[in-house]
Order: structure tokens, then C-alpha cells, then sequence
């Protein structure tokens, strides 16, 4: 629910308006006793948004030009004119219309402002101590725009008449759909038999003050649209007009406000209805209301931001909230089957523990133990194979006899050094270097044939494959050709010992050795 | 232009709000800490569950293990091999050798016991391999005595190895009488035993060495 308080040069009236009807409304007349009463009931009912809507005599319309410019330079443009048009009073307004199509493209500026307000002012000090929520200070002109643009007018000279009480008629004239000028004037009394004649007088008076300052061009006609009650448009328009000059548009005011959306049926009189109305169902960006005037509207905005925001945070805390509890419970079902999950394991591992026989050392260790075992066996050395390889092959060279036969296994190279009495023999490796010395039994002075014996024993030892290296260390003969070498040809000396020695490996040889 | 405000005007309002996000926070902290506790809960549970999981997956791989190698264990336990030397056995298995082949001349030198297990290049853990060397110089009929006098000592508590041997013949001419010695023998045999560092060891050792 909206209030209205409609300020008009001899009454205050408070209409009540919800959803597009106007509920009630009380007139206060501009005595002191029926201002008192008036600020009593407004402290009474506080809490209700408010709206003032001016419709007086002393309001001004003046129409300027200004360059185009935006932002806080237009701001302090507009202030700086208002102050030069209007520094005795504080309730002014600037509304930037259109821009000119030619020269420098200047802005056109309407300013207006409220010249007498003292019971506006006293109003306002009575809103502000009751707290009340103003939304903001509205004229009849400013609100016969939106009126004019609810019409969809497609005139350019534009003049809307409108009775607001069997005195006072007020003519608001529209380039298009802006405002530009506006006044309100009283009909003579002794017209009341005549108003069409009077509103005629006063249609000619503006026309000529428009002509005057330029907002109507003398070779364009007038469209007035005249909003009254009348059943009979030929009673409320004027008849004798040069048609050249205007053209008479009728509006109907019940047909104009059921189409503005006002439930209620009025009459020629509650004008101010309509445009109570109107300012109600209407967001007007104009008005004379400066943000003090309005604080306790952004207050009690504020006040609705707070609930508002207090209710949100609870629903979303108690949505938030019973999802985290819907989750809380899946997880704590999802614990109750881990849980007989978990017992159902304990179980069979206690079981599993108590059936499983009894072993005297652990997994790891017997691991380490088998490993480190067979890399033991890996690397022993068996003399009796070694003993029948090397039995096997000297059987078949019975003429060469052994004087000493040895082996060692060999030292890997990046084995540490070992000075015990392990000397060097304790490695995981398996090679094994075997040296064999010996001598040639019943040697008869050929050497060539020692020689091949030995060769043969030789070729034998590399064709068995136990043996992975065999080397000759010593030959019977040294045929090095670069040693020397003597002796006594042609005679048998039984003496004479042919010896030779042969080195041998078995498994695998070390890159290194 | 700032507009002064009217914190009488607003007071209700603020108070329900300050109430309204007290309260929301306290029901939401709430229900967060109901939610952290119950799914701290089941992530507790759900890592006992894989422990539990683990640990019977690691008992049935350490009983298939220790199955699949306790006959290792059992050969090395039977040889001896393991935990304690047979010094005693070791000296008397030479000696009895040395009777039955009958051998002129037998000397030995059973060395200190030194830890061997790093010349194997593997990590062992709790299990450590000593080896025991016994140089050993004897006179031979002939080489094959070597290998009987081996024969003789393999039967002995203990696993050894004849790592190294130095045959040679003691004269160029062979002697053949069975009084005789022909060949002389020097050899490195090294005795090796497999220490377990299981607690019930270490409490065995450490009892028996107070």
C-alpha cells in the first residue's frame, strides 16, 4: 500500500492506493487545526510509503540549452543552472530531454523547481519526524508525461488540458513526449455557465505564450487533448475554433483510466485520483525530493535487505544444514556396514593367525635366508667334478703327467678388499681359476711332438665347454719369436724334463679378471 | 551526500539479522562438525578395513612363502648350518678323516669366524652368513684322497666349502706303496654358517653371553 499526499494551493489530500485502486482519501484544508490533525494521523500510521504529489501555481518550467556532456560534468552543469534559475529555492529539478538534430548538438534541458513550499516544507519536516518512508516529491506535469507516454501519442505539439476541480484547469504542453511547460490556472467564476468558452480563452493565452518563446512554430497547429467526464464531447471542446491553429482531441476520463489501470470510477473533479494513481503504478525518474528527504524509504529498504537477507541466510543454513545431516547419516550407515566389515575381517584374520602352524622365523627372513643360500651354493666350487673332468681328459694322454694341479676362485673386481683369514675366497662369484703343471713321461728329444701333445690336451680342454677360458702358460717349446731359444739337436737326453702349465676357468668369467 | 543513519530505525531489524546469522552459523557449524565426526568415523574405519585387508593378504603371502621354503630351512637346519658353529665337530671330523685314510702328515688352522655376508652383494636383513676358514695341509697317497678326506668331512654337522687347494707332487717319482705320500695338499676350506637375528635369538645369545 502507497499514501499520496496531493498538495494543491488550498488542500492537502491523503488517498490510500493499493493495486491499481485508490482505497480511501481525506481532504485537509490549509488551516493550521486541519494541518495538526493531518500530522497526527501521519504519526499514527508511520510505516506506509509515501508520495508527495505537488499540483500549485508556483512551479516553473524554463527550457534550455546546455553542450552535450556527460557524467559528473553534466551533473555540475545542471546544479550550476539550476542555481542561476532558481536560487531561492531548494525544490528544484533538471531533466536532459533530446539532443538538438543541428549545429553543435546541444542537449535541451528542462528545469523546473517550486518557488513557495511552506507547507511543502512543513510536510516534509513532519514526514521526517514521524519517519515516515517518502519515495519522492512528484508535480502534475512530471506525471502528466507519463500519462502522455502511456498514450503513445504521435503528435509533436502536444497540449494536455486537465480539470482538476470546477476552478482549475491545468494546460501541460509536450514536444512530443517531453515536457516542456506547464501552468495552472484559475476560470473566472462568472464562466462557470461557459467552461468551454473559458478553456478556449485560456487555449489561445498559452498558444500565443508558446508562439512567443519559440516551443510552437506559427505555422503549426496545436493538438489538445482535453481529458474531462463529459458524456458529450461537444459540450467540453470548443466550438469555435480556427481549426488552422488546433485540433481537439477528447479524452474520456473514466475510458483514460481504466486504460492507465485505475480501478476506481471518478469523476471530472478527482482528477487528482488519476494522477495519485499514476505516480503509484509508475516509476518516475524525476523528482523534486532530495536523498534526505527520502532516507528513511532507503532505511526501511535497507531494514527489508536485512529480514530479507536474515531469512535467506536461515533457509539456506537450515537447507544447508539438513543436507550436511543427510550426508552425516549416509555416512554413518556407510560406518555401521565398515564397521560389521571391519569385525567380519578381524575375525578371520585372528582365525587365520590361530590356524596357520607355527613357523620359527618369519617370511622375510627365511626369504633372505634361501637367497642368500643359494647364492652361497652358486658360488662353491665341486672338486669332485672338477677332478673327474680333469681325470677325463688326461686319461687320453697318458704320456703327460701331472707335477701340480691348484685352483682359486676369482675375486670379482669391485669386491671389497678382504684381509682375513678368509683371504679371498669368501665372494658370491663362481668362476674358479684352475692352474695345471706337468711334464711329458718318457720324453725321446721330439719336441714337435710334446708339442702337439700338449696342443691336443688343449683342444680337448676348449671342447669339453665346462672350461670357459683355457690358456697354455707354459709349452714344451717356446716358440715366441721374440724370446730366444737353445738346446742340443739330434741327441736323446733322458734327462731332459718337458714341462708345460695351463690355466684354465671354469663358470663364469669376470668382464674384469 | 552521506546520508547519517538511523540505527534506532534499523535496530530490529539488525538484531534480528545479527540472531538470524548467529544462529544460521551455529546450525551450520554444527552440522558441519556432526558431518566431519561421522565421516572422520567411517575414514577411520575404512583404513582399518584396508590395514585388516593387507595384513591378511601379508599373512597368506608370508605362510605361502614361508611353505614354499621352510624345506630349505629344514636341509640347513639338518646340516647345521644355522645359528650356532660346530667347531668341535668340525676338528674331530678331520681328525676321524685323517684316521680312516690313514694320512702321515695332517695339519689344520680353524681361523676366527668372520661375518661374509656383504661380499654376497644382497641385502639380507635379519639373516647374516659367517664363514669359518680351515687351512688345511695334508700328505696324500694321491689326489683322489683329497676327495675321500672331503667325502669324510661333508658327513660332519656344518656346510663348507673346499674353496681353494694347491696340489703338488711331493717327488717326481711315485711311490706306490699305501704307507706313501705322493702328493702334499694345501687347501682353504671355509665353513659357513647362517646367523638369524629373530628375537628368540637374540635373547638365546644374549643369555648364553650375560
Amino acid at each position: 500500500m502507497k499514501r499520496v499526499f496531493y498538495l494543491t494551493n488550498s488542500s492537502i489530500s491523503v488517498y490510500h492506493w493499493q493495486a491499481g485502486r485508490i482505497l480511501d482519501s481525506v481532504v485537509y484544508p490549509q488551516n493550521e487545526q486541519c494541518l495538526q490533525q493531518l500530522f497526527a494521523n501521519i504519526e499514527a500510521a508511520n510505516d506506509i510509503d509515501s508520495i508527495i504529489l505537488v499540483d500549485v501555481i508556483e512551479e516553473e518550467f524554463v527550457q534550455e540549452t546546455a553542450p552535450h556532456v556527460s557524467g559528473n560534468d553534466r551533473k555540475a552543469l545542471l546544479q550550476r543552472k539550476l542555481r542561476g534559475r532558481f536560487s531561492q529555492s531548494a525544490m528544484t529539478l533538471s531533466i536532459v530531454q533530446e539532443r538538438e538534430k543541428e549545429g553543435r548538438r546541444d542537449d535541451n534541458i528542462l528545469l523546473a523547481g517550486l518557488t513557495r513550499m511552506d507547507t511543502l516544507t512543513q510536510l516534509l519536516s513532519c514526514l521526517q519526524s514521524c519517519k515516515v518512508p517518502l519515495t519522492g516529491i512528484y508535480s502534475i506535469p512530471i506525471v502528466s508525461e507519463l500519462i502522455v507516454r502511456a498514450l503513445k501519442l504521435e503528435t509533436q505539439h502536444n497540449l494536455l488540458i486537465s480539470r482538476h476541480s470546477d476552478s482549475m484547469v491545468r494546460q501541460s504542453f509536450f514536444n512530443h513526449c517531453h515536457i516542456k511547460s506547464s501552468r495552472l490556472s484559475s476560470l473566472p467564476r462568472e464562466a462557470a455557465g461557459d467552461r468551454a468558452g473559458a478553456i478556449t480563452e485560456e487555449i489561445k493565452k498559452s498558444q500565443r505564450y508558446l508562439n512567443r518563446i519559440k516551443l510552437l512554430p506559427h505555422n503549426r497547429p496545436l493538438d489538445v487533448y482535453l481529458i474531462d467526464d463529459r458524456t458529450d464531447p461537444s459540450q467540453a471542446l470548443p466550438v469555435s475554433y480556427d481549426p488552422e491553429l488546433a485540433r481537439f482531441h477528447y479524452l474520456e476520463l473514466n475510458q483514460l483510466s481504466s486504460r492507465l489501470g485505475l480501478q476506481n470510477k471518478i469523476h471530472g473533479g478527482q482528477l487528482a485520483l488519476l494522477f495519485s494513481h499514476v505516480a503509484c503504478s509508475s516509476r518516475c525518474p524525476h523528482d523534486y525530493a532530495q536523498p534526505n528527504d527520502k532516507r528513511y524509504t532507503y532505511f526501511k529498504r535497507a531494514n527489508y535487505a536485512l529480514l530479507t537477507a536474515a531469512a535467506v541466510l536461515v533457509l539456506f543454513s537450515l537447507g544447508d544444514s539438513i543436507s550436511l545431516l543427510t550426508d552425516a547419516t549416509e555416512y554413518s550407515s556407510k560406518a555401521n556396514i565398515a564397521q560389521q566389515q571391519l569385525d567380519y575381517l578381524k575375525i578371520r584374520r585372528s582365525k587365520l593367525v590361530a590356524d596357520s602352524p607355527k613357523f620359527p622365523l618369519r617370511a622375510q627372513d627365511i626369504t633372505a635366508l634361501v637367497k642368500l643360500n643359494g647364492k652361497l651354493e652358486r658360488s662353491m666350487q665341486n672338486p669332485d667334478t672338477l677332478f673327474k673332468k680333469m681325470g677325463g681328459h688326461f686319461a687320453l694322454f697318458p704320456e703327460l703327467k701331472i707335477d701340480s694341479f691348484s685352483w682359486k676362485p676369482i675375486k670379482p673386481a669391485n669386491m671389497p678388499s678382504n684381509n682375513s683369514d678368509q683371504g679371498e675366497t669368501v665372494h658370491a662369484n663362481r668362476a674358479t681359476r684352475i692352474e695345471i703343471s706337468g711334464h711329458l713321461n718318457k720324453f725321446n728329444g721330439d719336441y714337435l711332438y710334446a708339442q702337439r701333445l700338449v696342443d691336443r690336451l688343449i683342444k680337448s680342454l676348449k671342447n669339453d665347454g665346462y672350461f670357459s677360458s683355457v690358456k697354455a702358460i707354459e709349452l714344451p717349446v717356446n716358440t715366441n719369436p721374440d724370446t730366444a731359444v737353445s738346446g742340443v739337436s739330434g741327441e736323446t737326453n733322458k734327462a731332459t724334463r718337458v714341462k708345460f702349465s695351463i690355466q684354465l676357468v671354469t663358470g663364469e668369467k669376470p668382464d674384469d679378471s | 551526500m552521506t546520508l547519517e543513519p538511523d540505527w534506532n530505525y534499523m535496530k530490529k531489524p539488525l538484531i534480528i539479522f545479527s540472531v538470524a546469522a548467529a544462529l544460521s552459523l551455529s546450525v551450520l557449524g554444527w552440522a558441519y562438525a556432526h558431518l566431519a565426526r561421522h565421516a572422520d568415523t567411517y575414514t577411520k574405519i575404512t583404513l582399518q578395513i584396508r590395514q585388516q585387508k593387507a595384513a591378511i593378504r601379508q599373512h597368506l603371502t608370508d605362510t605361502a612363502t614361508l611353505k614354499k621354503y621352510l624345506h630349505t630351512y629344514a636341509r640347513l637346519k639338518q646340516r647345521g648350518a644355522l645359528n650356532s658353529e660346530h667347531r668341535l665337530a668340525w676338528i674331530n671330523g678331520f681328525r676321524r678323516a685323517v684316521q680312516q685314510l690313514k694320512l702321515r702328515s695332517a695339519r689344520y688352522r680353524l681361523a676366527a669366524r668372520q661375518e661374509v655376508t656383504k661380499y654376497f652383494g644382497i641385502s639380507a636383513g635379519n639373516v647374516q652368513l659367517y664363514a669359518s676358514t680351515m687351512a688345511i695341509d695334508v700328505e696324500l697317497l694321491h689326489e683322489g684322497d683329497l676327495l675321500s678326506l672331503l667325502a669324510v668331512l661333508r658327513k660332519t654337522p656344518g656346510l663348507f666349502n673346499a674353496a681353494s687347494c694347491s696340489l703338488r707332487a711331493k717327488e717326481a717319482r711315485i711311490v706306490l706303496n699305501a704307507q706313501a705320500s705322493n702328493v702334499v695338499a694345501l687347501c682353504r676350506i671355509n665353513w659357513y654358517t647362517f646367523v638369524i637375528n629373530t628375537t628368540e635369538n637374540r635373547d638365546a645369545q644374549q643369555a648364553s653371553n650375560p
